[in-house]
């Protein structure tokens, strides 16, 4: 198959789990296909890195990226492998780069293993990435493990990003994601865990900003046996005329009894022109479950506002620090001091 | 300093103010009384520029300057502060940014450097003692979860960072006990010099045995109906506002 008929096969918004991102529309300019850059720090130690030829037994199924984790595999002839073992205090950082803008696809694939009882943290940053991309990070947490994935962005060119994340949990592991898109161009984030072991447990927060973007982020959380958790919180900043989605679905199979899981995705809108979708869903088949999920927009308080610019802060710097506090319940919860600190600082930066 | 004519306001479409005169000069306090509903909290909120209300006529001049043609936020960085009734709770902003942010921003609007982050804790410091506030209050996020007087406390704070030449303060005896009234008083007294002009709206007597005024109006359906000496306030205490109702009947 040629690049064309990968491209010509990936879903449009008239599919079900693309609604707010046509992806064969945001790739129609691509023409060329590369190996984006990988540059991974912190490899070393008990924590393994590999790299080799792309092959069968690479693939794997998902449930929301078939298509793009099928158009992965035109043009990336390796795979880096990241294994956790033992207990890692420091980050592997990963940046992943390219050019070319919207023409050229940049493609890379990462497989990263947690081992058994492993602690480790991995921060991906995508800010280099200046042509359309499309990533594949496939990631097993075996039993006992913890794992926090971190994804930043706050750079961007005009040119089509797609995430693709695909965890999977044994028992007792337990893996955070912070996704942190600010001021995207274009990003489509699909991130899918399956928790296959007991008492295993997802945290997935995520925070975006936008002026003129297009921000969405699509997961899919299967509970798919017993006494496992979630905790999943998404907060949207949005101005201008900026798009920012965010899908959610949890599934709790006929068999995940006690399953506890939470969902909640909030929007903060700061013009008439910026849009947020929201697309909470929860399908649960057993009965013995505590789930939940809430969705709201809402704008700045005008109360909050004016007590501000009364004490001589400018309605700019005032909008800021408001929508940085809107943000902070988020922040908070990201498990980097040193990221958290990079994130705040970002969002309150004022003159 | 202030010089008020002819103000109207309206508030949803409701009119409010109804051709508002008065003139303050450096140095004074002007007490404001005048029954519920008489457009007191509207003046103050006018004053400040909340842009939930509209002026429909007249003309206030501030320092020689247009006070209705600025922004919100120039009018307190051109010495405006208004004591709210209700301070706001901001949660997830510290107090520190905050007046960090509010006392930059003022020296941003008079052409000076912002203060280094010593220069600022330390002055930080020197208020918070100077008006009896706790320590702890700053580490918070701004009023939340303050008690009322706490609210209050941190309202003569903030003007105390920020030195205003206009302090109006709106209600701000309500919902104060007597220790708390005491010292936000005490600290609006400490704060008054010769350069500053202090407006006091207020239902009661007991804020004006401490902040005693020069001149006391009474607000009746959106004017000023009388003014006169601290002895009116004697007066109003004693009588209530019914005689002021009879004198000046819709």
């Amino acid at each position: 198959m040629q690049i064309n008929d990968y491209i010509t096969n990936l879903p449009t918004h008239h599919d079900e789990d693309y609604l707010y991102t046509d992806a064969r529309e945001a790739m129609s300019a691509v023409d060329t296909v590369v190996n984006a850059s990988i540059d991974a720090t912190g490899i070393g130690g008990s924590i393994i890195g590999s790299v080799h030829e792309m092959g069968e037994s690479d693939a794997f199924e998902s449930s929301i990226a078939q298509d793009l984790i099928n158009l992965n595999t035109v043009g990336v002839d390796d795979v880096l492998s990241v294994e956790f073992n033992d207990i890692n205090p420091q980050p592997v950082t990963i940046n992943l780069s390219s050019n070319g803008g919207k023409s050229t696809l940049a493609q890379s694939r990462i497989n990263i293993t947690a081992t058994k009882d492993s602690q480790g943290q991995l921060i991906i940053r995508t800010n280099e990435l200046k042509s359309a991309a499309n990533c594949v990070i496939k990631v097993d947490a075996e039993e006992g493990s913890t794992l926090d994935i971190i994804y930043i962005q706050t750079e961007s060119v005009d040119a089509p990003v797609f995430i693709n994340t695909k965890i999977d949990e044994a028992n007792d592991a337990h893996v955070s994601v912070s996704t942190i898109n600010i001021n995207p161009g274009f990003v489509r984030n699909n991130l899918q865990i399956d928790l296959n072991g007991e008492h295993s447990e997802l945290k997935a927060y995520g925070i975006y900003k936008s002026e003129a973007g297009h921000i969405d982020n699509t997961t899919l959380i299967r509970h798919l046996v017993p006494n496992c958790t979630t905790e999943e919180l998404y907060k949207g900043i949005l101005g201008g005329n900026a798009k920012g989605a965010f899908a959610g679905r949890i599934v709790v199979a006929p068999d995940a009894q006690k399953t506890s899981a939470q969902q909640t995705n909030r929007n903060m809108l700061l013009s008439d022109d910026a849009h947020a979708y929201a697309k909470p869903q929860l399908e649960i088949y057993a009965d013995d479950v505590k789930c939940s999920h809430g969705a709201t927009s809402g704008q700045l308080d005008q109360t909050q506002l004016f007590y501000m610019q009364q004490r001589g802060i400018n309605a700019e710097t005032a909008k800021k620090l408001l929508t940085a506090a809107f943000a902070l319940e988020v922040v908070n919860k990201i498990p980097s001091e040193s990221v958290r600190d990079e994130i705040n600082a970002l969002l309150t930066n004022i003159d | 300093m202030l010089k008020i004519e002819n103000l109207h306001a309206t508030v949803d479409g409701k009119e409010i103010l109804r051709g508002i005169n008065l003139e303050i000069n450096e140095g004074e306090v002007h007490a404001i009384m005048g029954p519920n509903g008489s457009g007191k909290s509207t003046l103050s909120a006018v004053l400040a520029g909340n842009p939930a209300y509209t002026v429909t006529e007249g003309k206030v001049t501030f320092n020689g300057k247009d006070l209705l043609a600025m922004s919100p936020e120039d009018r307190a960085n051109e010495g405006l502060f208004l004591s709210f009734q209700y301070p706001v709770e901001i949660p997830g902003v510290s107090m520190t940014n905050f007046m960090k942010a509010a006392l930059n921003g003022k020296r941003k609007y008079q052409g000076l450097e912002p203060l280094s982050a010593s220069e600022f804790l330390k002055l930080q410091r020197e208020k918070k003692k100077f008006v009896e506030i706790n320590n702890d209050l700053t580490n918070r996020s701004v009023n939340e979860g303050f008690s009322g007087g706490e609210k209050k406390k941190n309202e003569i704070f903030q003007m105390a960072m920020l030195e205003p030449t206009l302090r109006i303060l709106d209600e701000t005896d309500s919902g104060l006990d007597i220790d708390a009234l005491r010292i936000v008083a005490t600290g609006v007294t400490k704060l008054k010099n010769e350069k500053n002009a202090t407006i006091v709206i207020t239902h009661y007597q007991r804020l004006l045995d401490y902040i005693v005024p020069d001149y006391v109006h009474i607000l009746y359906h959106g004017r000023i109906v009388m003014t006169d000496t601290k002895d009116l306030v004697q007066k109003l205490e004693k009588d209530g506002y019914d005689w002021i109702k009879e004198q000046f009947p819709d």
